[in-house]
């Protein structure tokens, strides 16, 4: 028998922990990897996710199913993605990256650390991209999600998703060296 | 890059992942003579791969994240209310009375084997020795379930499931596990529970599963109660849903019963489903008050079957003088 999230819900609400388990499992990938675009890390990634289902837990009984289970739990996952973000950065005493204390890109030695660097460097910017943005570019690359379910998670008609995805490209490019310049800087 | 861009809406459209073959390749085309076109264009691939390079996580650290997010609930819940029914752990429960009784963990090890190998031998000729062994893990995993959380993730998937009653409360068992087997056994037997549970939760057919809840309905058993009102809420089949109902009737004055039975009264668009409901709940003494909540006022105004039976359980007709 198939059971609907909306039909584990009611069994959760009613009690049953084998229904919020089987919940869990099904959503659990997702936002482990919503996590991971954020943290960078696994066990950042599990963090976000244990105190997503936890928030879920709590807050079940607020959801209204007037959109899909997925869709909030996607807005919930991406909500606690970035106050863990935030903490992190209270915690290591992180400056939020700015025009003026950006890293330089000065050529180096390893090229897999550059490589790396430069990952690190693009998945910064798209955290610095204003919140509607970040998400929007987040839900299309690292979740793959399809048009549709983006613009259910940022309320927002497919047309007005395309446009932010185009508009936070543009920002991207405006801010970050282009490959070439790194893969220059490589070969030099 | 300026709104009036040529390739503005196809790298929209490539952006959001919805962009035609034709498009594409026009677009490629472009972004070997335009900068602008080519740098987000480049921008798209990296954070594609990005995207494909995230780590999956390994399945035991999932595991164990869910197992403490589920020990936080229902340590949550406890504090909060009424205890729920809680899931016992073979597993930590067996390794604590290692720690703590090691003497009375070997006996009890023992013991468990014991009965799993003499009941498979008493119940089954199985044709081989591999056989054999197939049947005394199915047991033994079968001898393990607690709650329903167990039986989505059995290790073995039943299927072809029949179950047929035969005298002095004996069961004659027919399912596939990797194989067919045939076999009779006590229908109180942990392996008889639970395939019962399957044949009422994932169903060869219609038949099987009514079968299986006729069966059940002699059965006093936990999981086979939440797999009877999972089915009350939610199969498809009003036929089913009626007959898991009836089912429940094994269980009479149990909370959780009655709390899925108000729910159905609530819930349940069928007239049918409801008038069974409440003839359970009126059978159970349960609060008018508490009926008529869980009704709701509209269902008492226009439905007149519902009316009339609630007014009939009213002794003193005070709902009937109040509508």
């Amino acid at each position: 028998m198939h059971f609907s999230d909306h039909d584990l819900i009611d069994e959760i609400l009613a009690g049953s922990h084998a229904a919020f388990e089987r919940l869990i499992k099904r959503h659990e990938e997702h936002v482990y990897r919503i996590g991971y675009s954020y943290a960078r890390q696994v066990e950042g990634a599990l963090d976000i996710s244990q105190n997503v289902f936890l928030k879920v837990h709590d807050r079940l009984g607020s959801y209204d199913r007037r959109s899909a289970f997925r869709t909030w739990l996607t807005r919930v996952a991406q909500n606690e993605s970035v106050n863990w973000l935030r903490s992190q950065q209270r915690h290591t005493g992180h400056e939020e990256l700015t025009p003026g204390n950006m890293p330089s890109y000065q050529p180096v030695q390893e090229s897999a650390v550059l490589h790396q660097e430069n990952k690190r460097l693009l998945l910064d910017e798209v955290h610095r991209l204003n919140p509607r943005q970040s998400q929007a570019l987040t839900l299309r690359y690292f979740e793959n999600m399809a048009l549709r379910e983006i613009a259910a998670v940022l309320g927002c008609s497919e047309n007005q998703v395309k446009s932010i995805l185009f508009r936070g490209m543009q920002k991207l490019r405006q801010r970050l060296p282009h490959q070439n310049h790194w893969d220059q800087e490589l070969e030099s | 890059m300026n709104q009036c861009h040529p390739y503005q809406s196809l790298l929209e459209d490539l952006l959001a992942g919805t962009i035609t073959a034709a498009d594409g390749d026009a677009l490629q085309a472009h972004c070997s003579e335009c900068n602008e076109c080519a740098e987000i264009l480049d921008l798209h691939e990296r954070l594609l791969a990005l995207g494909a390079e995230i780590p999956a996580p390994d399945q035991d650290t999932l595991d164990d994240r869910r197992e403490r997010i589920l020990e936080q609930t229902m340590a949550h819940r406890r504090a909060a209310g009424p205890a729920a029914p809680e899931r016992p752990r073979f597993w930590s429960d067996l390794a604590q009375l290692w720690q703590q009784h090691p003497a009375a963990a070997m006996l009890a090890t023992a013991a468990v084997l014991l009965v799993v190998v003499f009941a498979g031998r008493w119940s089954v000729k199985p044709s081989s020795f591999d056989d054999d062994l197939l049947l005394q893990a199915v047991q033994h995993q079968a001898a393990q379930q607690a709650g329903l959380a167990e039986y989505w993730d059995a290790p073995f998937s039943f299927t072809n499931v029949s179950v047929r009653q035969r005298p002095t409360g004996q069961l004659a068992l027919s399912f596939d596990v990797s194989r067919h087997i045939d076999l009779q056994t006590h229908q109180n037997s942990a392996l008889a529970k639970e395939v019962l549970l399957h044949a009422i939760l994932e169903p060869s057919s219609l038949g099987s599963r009514m079968g299986a809840m006729d069966v059940s309905a002699q059965i006093e058993d936990r999981r086979l109660q939440d797999a009877l009102v999972l089915t009350m809420h939610h199969d498809p089949s009003l036929t089913v849903r009626l007959n898991a109902l009836s089912s429940l009737a094994r269980y009479p004055y149990d909370g959780q019963v009655q709390d899925a039975l108000l729910t159905t009264l609530s819930n349940d668009q069928e007239v049918q489903m409801r008038l069974l409901a409440l003839d359970q709940l009126g059978r159970q003494h349960v609060g008018l008050e508490t009926i008529r909540s869980a009704l709701g006022e509209e269902a008492l105004r226009s439905d007149p079957a519902i009316l009339q039976r609630v007014s009939a359980m009213n002794a003193s007709s005070t709902l009937s003088d109040e509508f």
